[in-house]
């Protein structure tokens, strides 16, 4: 039998910090997640999601900082059953039947689901009897859910587990992720995909360079990712007096070509032809998911009004090309 | 241990038809041709050729068996399957101990082809106790061997693992003695074999047969690469624990 969870305790890390030789993965993350929530983990590559759900797990240990699970270690909890996961990059175990699968599972909880809820809920009673290594990546993945929850878990958390789907696998596989969160369970779940976090979190969470740089109800992180890009041709004048310009809250610049990050692209527009008019070639485009996260990290996230101006490493990726080309 | 995942384990073993080619077929095949030109009157070590090359083959098999069982490991972390298990609260213990046994298992059907072919064919009369105490003398002497498997199982890619026991599993066999006898070998390289824990494993076979054991010689080698291979084992199976899925995700 399982104890009873403390009420008011979830998910609650502290400190969490992870280097990996020279990089650190993750850079003194501080999260607490509420029972009941589902939780997307937003950012690029390399923003450290997979080492933050790793630690959490426990599947490694972090340099510096603690994990919580229910108020347990992530061993103690995962050993309770309170925890399911889908992990980046997993495979099916060969020589198994999903039923066999799912009762494996089953076996090592203390506390699992029903068998045919386990089937009915994941969507994959129709292949229960089929060998688990030859279904293909839509069914793959919904087994490797299937297997997640067929502990009873409280948490489930899944890395990126639509990564390798097409968009109608993808929708399939999100209906049976709605079914699982409408019944009160903590999900926690990474992705690239701003749509998918729209559609099925309360709360996101952005993530960049191993930092947490923006955390709130979807909606909210939703507004402030949609920045706008504004760029226009303008020599000879300072980023200091650019970034005063109203919604701005950073400047790039490349030769005579500047960048402006805003949050009221009209406003700033407006402000800009006002001001300089011998500005031109002026293009305005929506800021990508990828240009919010490079916007709200390091400098910008912690004074996000004022205008940073030397360009960072952090900056030259080439996608910040594409914005305007 | 954990029975659920034995279960399962055993349902996967009886489903792997590929392990039994190694573990049974060929040493088989080897035995029924090593074996078919001998004389009663020809003797090796002390022995008649046929209970020789029978004990010899039984090791062989049941090596193979043992070396793949713990090199599977590979093919399942590389699957993310070990993460899963540890997601799901299984100790990392209970994983590989489980993993031995099934080895263990999956190496007694050869041998006990090979012996039931010895004793069919190849006029091998032994009673009941000596056959089972030679068989335990061989698994037993080949722990070194198993957890050699489950070090490589925790060290190797799953890409790599097909040539490093093809190439693992035809050295130990060569230099343990167990295809050519180490009675035939020039003095220097036999002496070096007796350095090996599969030669000893076959030895403890045949020592039984002979109505001896494999003496305190024979005991210690096994034991010191039992503890070395051991360590090993624990070694690999601590920095796969310690380090992320895959290079260069995040």
């Amino acid at each position: 039998m399982r104890s009873a969870p403390l009420a008011s305790a979830g998910v609650e890390l502290a400190g969490l910090t992870k280097r990996f030789d020279a990089v650190t993965a993750v850079d003194g993350v501080d999260l607490v997640i509420a029972p009941g929530e589902v939780v997307a983990l937003l950012g690029p590559n390399g923003a450290g999601k997979t080492t933050t759900i790793d630690i959490l797990l426990g599947l490694i240990p972090p340099d510096a900082g603690t994990v919580r699970l229910w108020g347990r270690p992530p061993r103690e909890a995962c050993a309770a059953g309170y925890v399911g996961a889908m992990l980046q990059s997993g495979g099916l175990l060969g020589g198994l039947t999903t039923l066999e699968l799912v009762e494996l599972m089953r076996g090592l909880s203390p506390d699992p689901l029903p068998t045919r809820d386990v089937l009915a809920m994941a969507h994959v009673a129709e292949f229960a009897d089929q060998r688990a290594d030859r279904l293909s990546g839509g069914q793959t993945q919904r087994v490797r859910f299937a297997l997640a929850i067929a502990g009873n878990p409280q948490l489930v958390v899944l890395d990126e587990p639509t990564v390798a789907m097409d968009v109608a696998t993808r929708r399939g596989f999100w209906a049976v992720m709605h079914d699982w969160t409408a019944q009160g369970r903590t999900v926690l779940f990474a992705t690239h995909y701003l749509e998918e976090a729209d559609a099925f979190a309360d709360r996101a969470i952005l993530m960049a360079h191993g930092k947490v740089v923006a955390d709130g109800p979807t909606a909210e992180v939703k507004a402030s990712v949609g920045l706008k890009v504004v760029r226009a041709t303008l020599p000879g004048r300072s980023n200091e007096e650019l970034g005063a310009l109203p919604g701005v809250h950073a400047v790039e610049r490349r030769g005579d070509v500047v960048t402006l990050r805003t949050t009221d692209g009209d406003r700033t527009v407006r402000a800009l032809l006002g001001a300089y008019e011998d500005a031109h070639d002026i293009e305005v485009t929506g800021a990508g998911l990828e240009e919010a996260f490079l916007a709200l990290t390091g400098d910008d996230a912690a004074a996000p009004d004022v205008a940073p101006s030397p360009p960072r490493p952090s900056d030259r990726p080439s996608s910040r090309e594409d914005v305007s080309s | 241990m954990n029975t659920t995942l034995l279960r399962a384990e055993l349902k996967r073993a009886r489903r792997n038809r590929r392990t039994l080619i190694f573990a049974a077929v060929l040493p088989l095949i080897f035995f029924i041709a090593f074996s078919a030109g001998a004389g009663a009157n020809d003797t090796l070590g002390g022995l008649e050729v046929a209970p020789y090359v029978m004990v010899s083959m039984a090791t062989y098999g049941a090596m193979n068996a043992l070396f793949t069982g713990g090199g599977l490991i590979a093919a399942e972390r590389s699957v993310g399957w070990t993460r899963q298990l540890r997601v799901a609260g299984l100790p990392g213990h209970d994983y590989v101990a489980t993993k031995t046994l099934i080895a263990y298992l999956t190496a007694v059907p050869g041998l006990l082809l090979v012996f039931l072919f010895g004793a069919l064919f190849r006029d091998v009369h032994l009673d009941a106790a000596t056959w089972i105490e030679a068989g335990a003398s061989v698994l037993l002497g080949l722990l070194p061997v198993a957890a050699l498997g489950i070090a490589i199982g925790y060290a190797a890619r799953a890409q790599s693992l097909q040539p490093l026991f093809g190439i693992g599993s035809a050295l130990l066999a060569l230099l343990g003695g167990l295809w050519v006898p180490v009675e035939t070998f020039p003095r220097w390289l036999a002496d070096l074999v007796q350095l090996l824990p599969t030669y000893w494993a076959a030895y403890a076979g045949r020592a039984v047969i002979a109505g001896s054991w494999v003496g305190w010689r024979g005991l210690i080698v096994i034991a010191a690469w039992t503890v070395v291979l051991a360590a090993l084992a624990a070694w690999a199976y601590q920095r796969d624990v310690l380090r992320p899925a895959a290079a260069g995700t995040t």
